[in-house]
């Protein structure tokens, strides 16, 4: 009984729609065999892990990140470098350029500590654009204009592709739900309403605000190691402005500060993006025109709208019954 | 004297470019991430009024369709502004974002429409001129004089004009411009097309001399971004200043070192400032 009472009371304050996600995602993997649809659901879910960690910083400090591309991209080189110089395995590519990401993030987190608002948003935009730069620059390294390509694969099977994808991105929607439920993201939140006040109630704010820099780079780190792995390549484009807006509109409109509303935002997305495949020709168009009308409409996002969270159906599906902030 | 001709030249572009960025963000508090797509407007529309609406005629044609294309940026702007961004003005999140997928909107419609390989618009004055041991290509001598004038009239219509000077301020202290009977709504659309205006016209003259493709529109936010934090966000003598110091220091490297490396200048100034001193040079103290 006491074992199962820790649980009941996690799940009550869980969030239906993540988890209704993260099972019905398991259940595909194992039971489709269109391989087409596997790899889509593979990006959507590499997509997810970015939106979610990007979240965890942006989301509930509201301080925009718009170079997220340099923890992808970062560690996706990283991992990219070390598979084909040192022909290590990707499980232990991934978690060291998931950790140079982190620390990376650390000392980006450090430096860009006073600045607020736009001035964050831009000297974060301005990292990833010089990472972008030096990709061309160390050529020999980075492989310049084509990247490197012919790192080793997941698996060696879509399908277990997927499945590892998966549980990694279950993996990082449970860490960040419970990282933002505990005293951190309680705290964060008070930053996020007043930094000036949290400060005079004795908290190290500095302390907290770096801490999720790291850990969104550290999980963002992650996504961009798996990201490398599964395409089998790492090109200049994982730097790229593109990366950081797509993953920035993805949260946007799922809805900041919730880590299930990206994580819905970022599948959703993803998936209309492939139906579009119908009207190829037209279809970045449309999906970029698409993305501008939900910002406009929804500015705070899906999972955050006025009458998700008057009604109580919805409310409940998508926040649980945790208090809506 | 290479470097000091050169370096001229990319100042004055940069200046045309970044006082727009400058201004709506003093006036309105607007980043607006959409300044690059509203340059590469003004080279895209240059180029249909003049290829596809007038079949390529004469000087006067073109200078024609320069002034329409200008027309339609601000009128772009204008609408952009009054429909999308008023709503949420106040959201500095929100406008960020939305400018941005902006930008990425219309560098996809222009790829689709006129491919990713670009477009070409012949020159207002053809032939270079000698200086020095320098060739400099007339079309970017011509940025120059442009300058000189749309600079000091910008002073002028900020200074002198009613509607300037409640622009100024607005700017100044919105509250109080509200009070004192300004429309600081009109205000903001205002400066808001006219921002747009001058970076369609530095697009549109540099059209000739660089290539019109579709994600032409990086470059010059991030060099204006680097120039309004260099020369504090806020200040347009600043701005000013900071195009000529960033387009002679780009010049230099670029003569020294390397083409890559003055590439790289805007982005090492804007991270540098902003970790060393955030008001830039002429920039009051950020909260």
């Amino acid at each position: 009984m006491k074992a199962e009472s820790w649980f009941f009371s996690w799940l009550r304050n869980e969030s239906p729609a993540g988890l209704f996600i993260i099972v019905v995602g398991f259940l595909f993997g194992l039971l489709s065999n269109n391989i087409f649809y596997i790899e889509i659901m593979t990006l959507a879910a590499i997509y997810a892990i970015f939106a979610m960690s990007w979240d965890i910083l942006t989301g509930y400090t509201h301080e925009v990140n718009f170079g997220f591309a340099f923890f992808v991209g970062g560690a996706g080189y990283v991992s990219g470098v070390l598979s084909l110089r040192l022909d290590l395995a990707p499980y232990l590519t991934i978690p060291i350029g998931a950790f140079a990401a982190g620390a990376a993030g650390l000392i980006i987190g450090y430096l860009t500590l006073r600045l607020k608002g736009p001035y964050f948003a831009m000297v974060t935009l301005a990292f990833a654009s010089i990472l972008f730069k030096l990709a061309f620059i160390f050529y020999n390294y980075t492989g310049g204009e084509e990247g490197i390509s012919g790192l080793k694969g997941l698996t060696s099977e879509p399908r277990h592709d997927f499945l590892a994808v998966w549980a990694i991105t279950a993996a990082v929607y449970l860490i960040l739900r419970a990282y933002a439920g505990s005293k951190h993201g309680s705290i964060l939140k008070a930053v996020r309403a007043d930094e000036d006040a949290t400060q005079s109630s004795g908290i190290n704010t500095a302390y907290y605000k770096i801490e999720a820099f790291a850990l969104s780079g550290f999980l963002g780190g992650i996504g961009g190691a798996v990201f490398a792995h599964s395409q089998m390549q790492v090109g200049p484009t994982m730097l790229s402005g593109h990366i950081s807006i797509i993953v920035v509109l993805l949260a946007v409109i799922g809805g900041m500060g919730t880590i299930v509303g990206p994580l819905v935002g970022a599948i959703v997305l993803s998936l209309i993006n492939d139906y579009l495949r119908v009207i190829e020709q037209y279809r970045i168009v449309v999906y970029s025109g698409l993305l501008i009308l939900l910002i406009y409409l929804a500015p705070q996002g899906l999972v955050n709208l006025e009458f998700v969270k008057k009604s109580k159906i919805l409310s409940f599906l998508f926040h649980g019954r945790g208090k809506v902030t | 004297m290479e470097i000091l001709i050169l370096g001229l030249v990319r100042g004055s572009l940069y200046s045309l470019i970044s006082v727009g960025f400058v201004l709506i963000f003093s006036v309105g508090g607007v980043l607006n991430l959409a300044h690059g797509t509203y340059y590469m407007l003004g080279a895209y529309l240059t180029f249909i009024f003049y290829s596809l609406v007038f079949h390529g005629a004469s000087t006067g044609g073109l200078i024609f369709s320069v002034f329409l294309a200008l027309v339609c940026v601000g009128l772009i702007a204008g609408v952009i502004y009054y429909i999308l961004l008023r709503p949420n003005i106040q959201s500095v999140i929100y406008v960020m974002v939305l400018t941005l997928a902006l930008a990425l909107f219309v560098s996809e419609v222009m790829s689709l429409f006129f491919g990713v390989s670009g477009a070409s618009v012949p020159s207002l004055i053809e032939g270079s001129t000698k200086i020095g041991n320098l060739k400099v290509v007339n079309q970017q001598l011509i940025l120059l004089p442009i300058t000189m004038f749309v600079l000091p009239g910008l002073w002028l219509f900020l200074k002198k004009t009613r509607m300037g000077q409640g622009i100024d301020a607005v700017a100044q202290q919105r509250m109080a411009a509200i009070l004192m009977g300004v429309d600081a709504d009109r205000a903001l659309l205002i400066t808001y097309s006219m921002s747009a205006i001058m970076a369609g016209l530095a697009g549109a003259l540099i059209a000739p001399v660089s290539s019109v493709v579709p994600d032409m529109w990086l470059f010059p936010l991030i060099k204006a971004f680097a120039i309004a934090i260099l020369g504090g966000i806020g200040s347009l003598l600043g701005a000013i200043i900071a195009s000529f110091l960033l387009g002679y220091a780009e010049v230099f490297t670029s003569f020294l070192i390397g083409e890559h490396l003055s590439e790289m200048l805007a982005l090492v100034t804007i991270a540098v400032v902003l970790l060393v001193k955030p008001s830039g040079i002429l920039g009051q103290k950020i909260r």
